[in-house]
C-alpha cells in the first residue's frame, strides 16, 4: 500500500511537472509529425538568448555591411535592406523539445536608409 | 488502510487536475482559433481572458527586457555613410526586430518555432528622443514599383517597361513561345489600369467610412507556352508579382466611370464598396480599445474569383489569387531620429484571371460580425504601454486571421494559410 501512495504522489507530481510554471516560457512549434506541439522552455534561458543572439548578430553584421561600397561603386545595384531569420538556440532537453527544433523564430533588418520600408 | 487507499486515490485523481486548472493560462477561447464555433464575445469567459491577459503580458515583457538588454551597437560599426548616396542614406543600423507568436491546434499560445504561421507578428523598432531643432523637410524618395502604371500610362511604356523582366523570363528557357508571353503579359498589364480605376470607384463610393482601398496584389506564373495563370498553391517556375498600392485616399469625381469596364470590374467595385462599409461598421461595433495606444490602420484580405468571375474572400490558399488591402487614416508611429516620409504612390500592374473556386455571397451582417470579432480580438493582443522597456517598443502589431465563407473570422493557427490580418500602429510609440 505504501508502494501505491508512493505511485500516486509520483504521478501526480509528474503531471504537476508537465505543467506552466512562472519560470517557463511556451514555445509554438510543428514536431515531426506535422502536428502542433506545445512545449516549455526555460524563461531565463529564452530572454538571455535572445539578447545574446540580437547583439552577435548586430556586432558581426554592422561591421560587414559598413564595409559595402554604395551605389555606382559597386555597380547599378545598391544594397538597402538585409533582413535575417534566425532561430534562437535553446537548451535542447529531450521529447518535444527536440521533435519541434525548439528554435524561437525572430527576424532582424538591417538597413541604411532613413526612409526604411517597414511591414 | 481503506481510507489510506481512497486518499490515495483521490489525490492521484485530483493533483493533476487542479494543477491542470492552471496549468494553460495561455489558452485561447475556442472561437478565437476555429471558425463557426458560435460568436463569444471577449467578455463571456472572463475567467479564461485574466490567465491570457497575463500571459500575453508576460509573453511581451520577456521580449522586451531581453530587448532592453541589447546594447547598442559599437561606434567602429556606425561609420559614416558615404557621400553621394541617396539623400535618406544612413550608417548602416538595425532598424527593427520581428517576434512572432503561434497559435497550436488546442489554442496554447506561444512563441513561435521557425516553421509555421504566426497569429501574433510584433514589429519592435528603436524609440530615441524628440529632436529639440525644426524636423527635417521630406526628401524625395523615388517610384520603386517594378513596373509604373498610371491613369495615362500607355501601352507603349507598359511594354517598355516589362521588357526586362520578359526577357528574364525568356533567359531561363522555361517559356517556348516568346511572342505569346509577350502579348499575354502585356494584356494583363493593360488590364491593371482598369483594375485600379475601379477600385478607386469603389473607394469614392463608401464615403460613410474610415478605410479606403489601398493596395492590391496579384501573383500569377507562365506556362511554357506563355499562357498567364493564378499562381494558386502549387506555384510555378516562372512568377510575376503585380502590385498596386495607393498611400492616400482618392476621391473620383461623382458620376465618372472607369474607362474599360466589365463584369470582373463591376464585381471588383461592388466587394470592395461592401468590405469598406462592413469594415467601418465593425470598426464601430468592436470594443474600444484606445487606453492600449494601438489603432487598426489596415486590413489585408485574401481574395478569390469565382467560375462566374465574381470576386469573394478566399478560403484557404487554394482559392487564394490576390489580396486586397484597405487602410485608414491613422498617424503612423514616429521613430526618432527619422525623416518624415513624403507622399508616394507606387502602382504596377495586374491581370483579369480565370475563374478558380466556386465562391458564395457573403451576408454581410454576418461579415461585420466576423470582422468585429477579428478586431475585438486584435485589440486584446494590442499592448503599447506596458511592455516594461523603454528602448525598443512594439511599432507595428499584426494580427493574422483565417475567414470562413460564412464570414467568420479566426485566429490563423499555426498549420494554417493567414489569408487576412489586421494592422496596428502603436500610437504612444
Amino acid at each position: 500500500m505504501r508502494r501505491l501512495a508512493v505511485l500516486a504522489l509520483s504521478l501526480s507530481l509528474v503531471a504537476a511537472s508537465g505543467c506552466m510554471d512562472p519560470s517557463d516560457f511556451p514555445v509554438i512549434g510543428i514536431d515531426a509529425d506535422g502536428n502542433a506541439t506545445q512545449v516549455l522552455i526555460s524563461e531565463n534561458d529564452y530572454s538571455s538568448k535572445l539578447t545574446a543572439t540580437v547583439s552577435a548578430y548586430q556586432d558581426s553584421a554592422l561591421p560587414v555591411l559598413q564595409k559595402r561600397p554604395v551605389a555606382g561603386a559597386a555597380g547599378p545595384w545598391m544594397l538597402r535592406t538585409v533582413a535575417v531569420g534566425i532561430g534562437i538556440n535553446t537548451e535542447i532537453g529531450v521529447g518535444d523539445l527536440v521533435k519541434i527544433g525548439a528554435a524561437p523564430k525572430l527576424r532582424l533588418v538591417f538597413s541604411n536608409s532613413s526612409d526604411p520600408v517597414v511591414p | 488502510m481503506k481510507k489510506l487507499y481512497s486518499l490515495v486515490l483521490i489525490l492521484a485523481s485530483v493533483a493533476p487536475a487542479a494543477f491542470a486548472a492552471d496549468s494553460n493560462p495561455a489558452q485561447l477561447p475556442l472561437s478565437w482559433y476555429r471558425g463557426d464555433t458560435g460568436r463569444q464575445t471577449l467578455s463571456a469567459s472572463p475567467e479564461n481572458l485574466d490567465g491570457l491577459r497575463g500571459s500575453v503580458d508576460r509573453l511581451y515583457g520577456v521580449q522586451s527586457r531581453a530587448l532592453a538588454n541589447v546594447a547598442d551597437a559599437p561606434a567602429a560599426a556606425l561609420m559614416q555613410a558615404s557621400a553621394g548616396g541617396p539623400p535618406d542614406l544612413v550608417p548602416w543600423h538595425l532598424e527593427y526586430i520581428t517576434t512572432e507568436l503561434a497559435i497550436s491546434a488546442q489554442g496554447l499560445l506561444g512563441a513561435l518555432t521557425v516553421k509555421g504561421t504566426p497569429g501574433i507578428q510584433l514589429h519592435w523598432r528603436h524609440q530615441g528622443n524628440p529632436p529639440t531643432p525644426a524636423p527635417v523637410p521630406p526628401a524625395p524618395v523615388p517610384q520603386t514599383g517594378l513596373v509604373v502604371a498610371g491613369d495615362t500610362t500607355t501601352l507603349s511604356d507598359i511594354q517598355a517597361q516589362l521588357e526586362p523582366v520578359l526577357r528574364t523570363a525568356l533567359a531561363s528557357g522555361k517559356v517556348q513561345d516568346a511572342d505569346a508571353m509577350r502579348q499575354n503579359v502585356v494584356r494583363a498589364a493593360t488590364q491593371l489600369q482598369a483594375l485600379t480605376q475601379a477600385l478607386d470607384e469603389a473607394g469614392s463610393r463608401a464615403t460613410d467610412t474610415p478605410f479606403w482601398v489601398s493596395g492590391f496584389r496579384f501573383d500569377f506564373t507562365i506556362d511554357e507556352v506563355g499562357h498567364v495563370f493564378p499562381i494558386g498553391p502549387k506555384g510555378g517556375d516562372i512568377r510575376f508579382r503585380f502590385e498596386w498600392k495607393r498611400l492616400k485616399r482618392k476621391t473620383v469625381a461623382a458620376g465618372s466611370r472607369v474607362r474599360v469596364r466589365g463584369d470582373f470590374e463591376d464585381s471588383l467595385i461592388q466587394f470592395t464598396t461592401a468590405m469598406q462599409t462592413q469594415l467601418g461598421a465593425a470598426l464601430a461595433e468592436a470594443d474600444d480599445a484606445s487606453e492600449s495606444g494601438f489603432r487598426l490602420a489596415s486590413y489585408r484580405v485574401g481574395i478569390g474569383v469565382t467560375k462566374k468571375g465574381s470576386i469573394g474572400i478566399a478560403e484557404g490558399s487554394v482559392s487564394l489569387i490576390g489580396n486586397l488591402n484597405f487602410s485608414a487614416d491613422v498617424k503612423k508611429p514616429v521613430v526618432y531620429p527619422s525623416r518624415n516620409l513624403s507622399a508616394k504612390e507606387v502602382q504596377a500592374i495586374t491581370f483579369i484571371p480565370k475563374g478558380t473556386f466556386d465562391g458564395y455571397p457573403i451576408d454581410p451582417e454576418q461579415l461585420r460580425k466576423g470582422l468585429t470579432k477579428a478586431i475585438n480580438i486584435g485589440n486584446f493582443f494590442a499592448r503599447g504601454t506596458d511592455t516594461g522597456g523603454d528602448k525598443w517598443k512594439i511599432y507595428i502589431m499584426k494580427a493574422q486571421f483565417d475567414m470562413t465563407l460564412a464570414g467568420d473570422s479566426f485566429l490563423a493557427g499555426l498549420i494554417a494559410n493567414g489569408t487576412s490580418d489586421l494592422t496596428f500602429y502603436n500610437q504612444k510609440f
